[in-house]
């Protein structure tokens, strides 16, 4: 039964259709072969009730948010504060990266988005410094991943949905890890240009007026982030709420800006409404899919062939990390990540693991996935945004910080407070 | 031949129209309750009481804006595709892949809205209410989200049979503008192409 | 006796609570199969193991998705509001008085459900559901004002009588709302909350019941009709034990919820709260009686059929002395 189904999914998804239709056919497929119940009629029901989440509406307000974002234009004066701040270091703009993809991430729940405008503002740069041009590539794909660990999160949302756990602990838990990350990425950025100072470029020096003249271009950010993050904490909102008031924040800063008009709105709004319907039409079909595997036992069958295995915690754990690092080269992170949790994670929690926890370590692997040849999206998006030369610039340059995550997948083995600390001291 | 082929250009582009307008709509349900949700939450904290019903209301519009939108996202080829094997196939090896998913698609699209018929119609004979204040009649919103799920199925349907006729008749190239995977690459260079221009501002 | 080999499908309560891992499962993956001789056995998992949120699960057995089910009957209340009749906010105060008003009403219950295909076993209940407050709380006058988490439409109506504010949100986000004082008060289990850990971030616990949260054990009749009547001669038997096991278990963490929150010695979990415990005093009794028959219950009557009123007054009304008219 388990293999059946496992060839099955293979067959569809090798056929390339769709990843919601491949779920979903499958599960026609096994209620067909292997229920005596008519477990189909229950489509309707289960697409309803899991397109009618309150939780849930986050994913198109995140969207959203960044797609208005973006448009009102604050996104090249905030790099260029970062970059008077940041950029004495050995390595020089190459941490602007890093440091406006942190910003930028406590204001965007995608980390596609994140690369594609810090990336948009940072690429000119390249030539003018004299910079390595794959590291400084590498930099930009793996900062753009720190917009789904730093909150607010689609994935952490989905994760949060997915395990029924407390998204504003999951967000908690994101922080640390997250600015730890980020400070790996520029310990990353500094060994390398300590070993090859040719590949730093020219460091860029400011005084401190220019310095702090420049916080002013902070605030836009630092509004968005009190509005979608702060405010949960606040006990103003619940994060869908919060999700909401960022979305109003953004149109206002928007309109202050004087970027505001109809037809950026509808633009905002199409880019918005499509990433929003796709993602949900994989998470529809998979609800029907997982209806149909624990009704059929599969699931039963699925979760009793690991625990036959008889793998101790740390060793599944290991097993796990692997297979997320494999499947992440394949795949695009969210249809992998609502294909995999609902299996994985009662299981990890059945061997003692802790549900937030688990939720930022998967959280790590699904970034490395986004940095990860061959599919990998941040480095696609680099690359589409530099226009010319090869791609194997990009991956090469995105290594270093592959290695990086490595390291922050055994420090938060190995230090679970790196993540449980902050969401403990909330209760 | 040409004219009906036309002819289905002509369908296909009217597709296309009526799909955006559903966005648009589904984006105005959208920010409407943004501004809702908004609203009760400042009310909620600066006069301590609520409308009550702003999170009901925002997760219908998001339900209904998700099925509205479905169209427009497959005419646009937005699906989630796994190209791992795709991108290695012959050109026309690759176009026959492209029709069996689209076909794929259109039966699960097809069940799916079938049984969302079936239960839209349950809660209407029975006059099923939400579990709330508001006591929704619930035949309302999920009937409006059972529409998007049916315009859904009649563009799949438009998809199909243009891209039956381009697959019998060779034309490949039309066969992909229909059915083909963007690849990653196009997906990430028209997301850069977006931030490119979002950033400099002349959006 | 001899039985025929028999395995039926079950979908559970919630997979997370006691009445499912300490009665529902043992019952159909222990008491059934060593009373049949291991002859009938089942597969049983929680709803929400299934992916299913719990209002679809009587439609689905209707449909014949769904064999065996037990899901919260107040659910339903979506499809019609009989199903809220018995689990009404404030109609009863003790687990006596809800078992009694339970019992009366399941005929109109089986009467209810027997043309949809659906054959009601049993009726059993979760422990009651109180208000958990951070911030002082003296009784349900105090209620006015102040942001209360709830769950279902008569728990909402319930606190706006009483001049409160109903706000919904998932269960896993009450904490943080609680502490965050997005909300005031919360309801739900007084077991629940305590294992949710709710006395970290709350004061006050309120110690009436608002309502329980009734369990409907059900079957879809076609199922019924294809096994051997031995075999449901046996289920019946014991489901009469299992459901009177539930009861008096709900009785018991009933009370249990109220001493761990409070941190009093009869509590036997190694960590517990030290939440207020407010007794309600007579006057609020009373206070709940008047808004009760006043606000809550024609509210009520008057979404409910001619039938379903007249049903309520022949059997809750007798139980009560709540009568309504429409
Ligand atoms: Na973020
Ligand atoms: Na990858």
């Amino acid at each position: 039964m388990v293999a059946t189904t496992l060839i099955v999914l293979l067959i569809l998804i090798g056929l390339s259709i769709p990843v919601g239709a491949a779920l979903g056919l499958l599960g026609l497929f096994l209620d067909n072969q292997f229920s005596m119940l008519p477990l189909t009629r229950a489509m309707g029901e289960i697409a309803w009730g899991t397109n009618n989440e309150f939780l849930l509406v986050a994913i198109p307000l995140f969207i959203l948010l960044g797609e208005i974002l973006l448009r009102s234009g604050f996104a090249e004066k905030m790099y260029n504060a970062m970059s008077l701040w940041l950029s004495w270091l050995p390595g020089g703009l190459m941490h602007a990266n890093i440091g406006a993809s942190t910003l930028f991430s406590a204001t965007s729940g995608s980390s596609v988005a994140t690369a594609a405008t810090v990336g948009t503002v940072a690429l000119p740069q390249i030539h003018k410094h004299g910079y390595n041009e794959s590291l400084f590539l590498g930099s930009l794909a793996a900062g753009g991943t720190l917009g789904i660990l730093l909150p607010p999160s689609i994935n952490l949302v989905m994760y949060g949905v997915l395990t029924n756990t407390s998204v504003p602990k999951l967000y908690l838990a994101g922080i640390i890890p997250g600015l730890v990350m980020a400070a790996l990425f520029v310990v990353t950025i500094l060994v390398a240009c300590l070993i090859k100072p040719q590949w730093g470029g020219q460091k860029v020096h400011a005084s401190w007026s220019e310095r702090f003249k420049s916080l002013v271009y902070l605030i836009p950010p630092m509004i968005i982030f009190l509005l979608v993050v702060g405010s949960i904490y606040a006990g103003l909102a619940t994060p869908t709420e919060a999700a909401a008031l960022g979305v109003t924040g953004a149109l206002l800063l928007a309109a202050c800006y004087g970027k505001l008009t109809l037809k950026m709105l509808r633009e905002s709004i199409e880019g918005a409404m499509r990433a929003s319907a796709m993602i949900m039409l994989i998470v529809l079909a998979s609800g029907f899919l997982n209806f149909v595997m624990a009704a059929t036992g599969i699931t039963n069958a699925l979760t009793s062939a690991i625990q036959g295995l008889g793998l101790s915690p740390v060793m599944m754990l290991v097993v796990v990390v692997i297979f997320y690092i494999v499947l992440g080269c394949f795949m695009e992170t969210l249809s992998m990540m609502i294909t995999t949790i609902p299996i994985i994670a009662p299981i990890m929690f059945a061997l003692g693991y802790d549900p937030i926890w688990l939720g930022i370590l998967i959280i790590v692997l699904v970034e490395m996935a986004l940095i990860t040849p061959p599919v990998g999206l941040n480095l696609f998006v680099v690359q589409s945004l530099r226009k010319a030369g090869s791609m194997t610039a990009v991956i090469v340059g995105a290594l270093p910080f592959v290695v990086a995550m490595l390291v922050m997948v055994v420090l938060l083995s190995l230090v679970p407070s790196l993540a449980l600390w902050l969401p403990n001291l909330m209760g | 031949m040409t004219t009906s082929v036309s002819l289905l250009a002509r369908l296909y582009g009217w597709a296309n129209q009526i799909s955006r307008y559903a966005v648009w709509f589904g984006g105005a349900i959208t920010i409407a309750s943004v501004l809702l949700v908004t609203f009760d939450v400042l009310v909620r904290k600066f006069f301590g009481f609520n409308l009550g019903g702003a999170d009901e209301l925002s997760s219908y519009a998001f339900a209904v804006s998700t099925t509205w939108a479905f169209a427009f996202a497959s005419l646009q080829r937005a699906n989630v595709r796994v190209d791992v094997l795709y991108q290695y196939l012959p050109v026309r090896l690759s176009a026959l892949v492209d029709w069996i998913s689209l076909v794929g698609l259109g039966i699960f699209m097809a069940f799916l809205t079938f049984y969302a018929k079936d239960m839209v119609l349950a809660s209407f004979t029975q006059g099923s209410t939400a579990n709330s204040i508001m006591a929704t009649p619930l035949w309302i919103p999920q009937g409006l989200w059972l529409i998007g799920l049916l315009w859904m199925c009649i563009v799949l349907a438009l998809m199909l049979i243009r891209a039956s006729v381009a697959l019998v008749t060779g034309d490949i190239r039309t066969l992909k503008e229909v059915c083909g995977v963007r690849s990653a690459q196009e997906e990430a260079e028209e997301e850069a192409a977006n931030g490119e221009r979002m950033v400099k501002g002349n959006s | 006796q001899d039985y025929p080999a028999t395995k039926v499908k079950v979908v559970g309560a919630l997979s997370n609570l006691s009445l499912y891992n300490d009665y529902e499962k043992p019952f159909w993956t222990t008491v059934i199969p060593e009373a049949s001789g291991g002859k009938v056995t089942a597969d049983i998992k929680g709803f929400n193991e299934m992916g299913l949120k719990g209002p679809e699960v009587l439609r689905l057995m209707s449909q014949g998705v769904i064999e065996f089910g037990t899901s919260t009957l107040a659910y339903f209340a979506s499809d019609n509001p009989i199903n809220e009749a018995i689990d009404l906010a404030g109609l009863t105060t003790s687990v006596e008085e809800a078992r009694q008003v339970t019992d009366a009403f399941l005929p109109a219950y089986q009467k209810f459900y027997e043309p949809t295909g659906v054959k009601v076993l049993g009726l059993s209940t979760y422990p009651a559901q109180v208000l958990f407050c951070n911030g002082n709380f003296g009784g349900l006058a105090d209620l006015k004002g102040k942001k209360v988490r709830t769950s279902s439409r008569t728990q909402a109506e319930f606190v706006e009588a009483f001049g409160g504010t109903s706000v919904t949100m998932p269960f896993g986000e009450v904490v943080p709302a609680l502490q965050n004082k997005v909300v005031d008060c919360a309801i739900t289990g007084s077991m629940s909350g305590f294992d949710a850990k709710w006395y970290e971030v709350a004061t006050h616990l309120y110690a009436l019941p608002i309502n329980w949260n009734q369990q409907i054990h059900a079957v879809n009749a076609k199922a019924w009709a294809k096994l051997d009547p031995k075999v449901q001669e046996l289920i019946s038997t014991k489901y009469v034990d299992l459901i009177n096991n539930i009861w008096s278990a709900a009785a018991e963490q009933t009370q249990q919820g109220y001493d761990c929150n409070s941190g009093a010695d009869a509590c036997k979990a190694p960590v517990k709260g030290k939440m207020t415990l407010v007794t309600p005093s007579e006057e609020d009794k009373a206070l709940l009686k008047k808004t009760f028959s006043e606000v809550v219950l024609p509210k009520w009557a008057a979404r409910c059929s001619a039938e379903c009123v007249r049903d309520f007054n022949a059997t809750i009304g007798q139980v009560t002395g709540y009568t309504v008219t429409k």
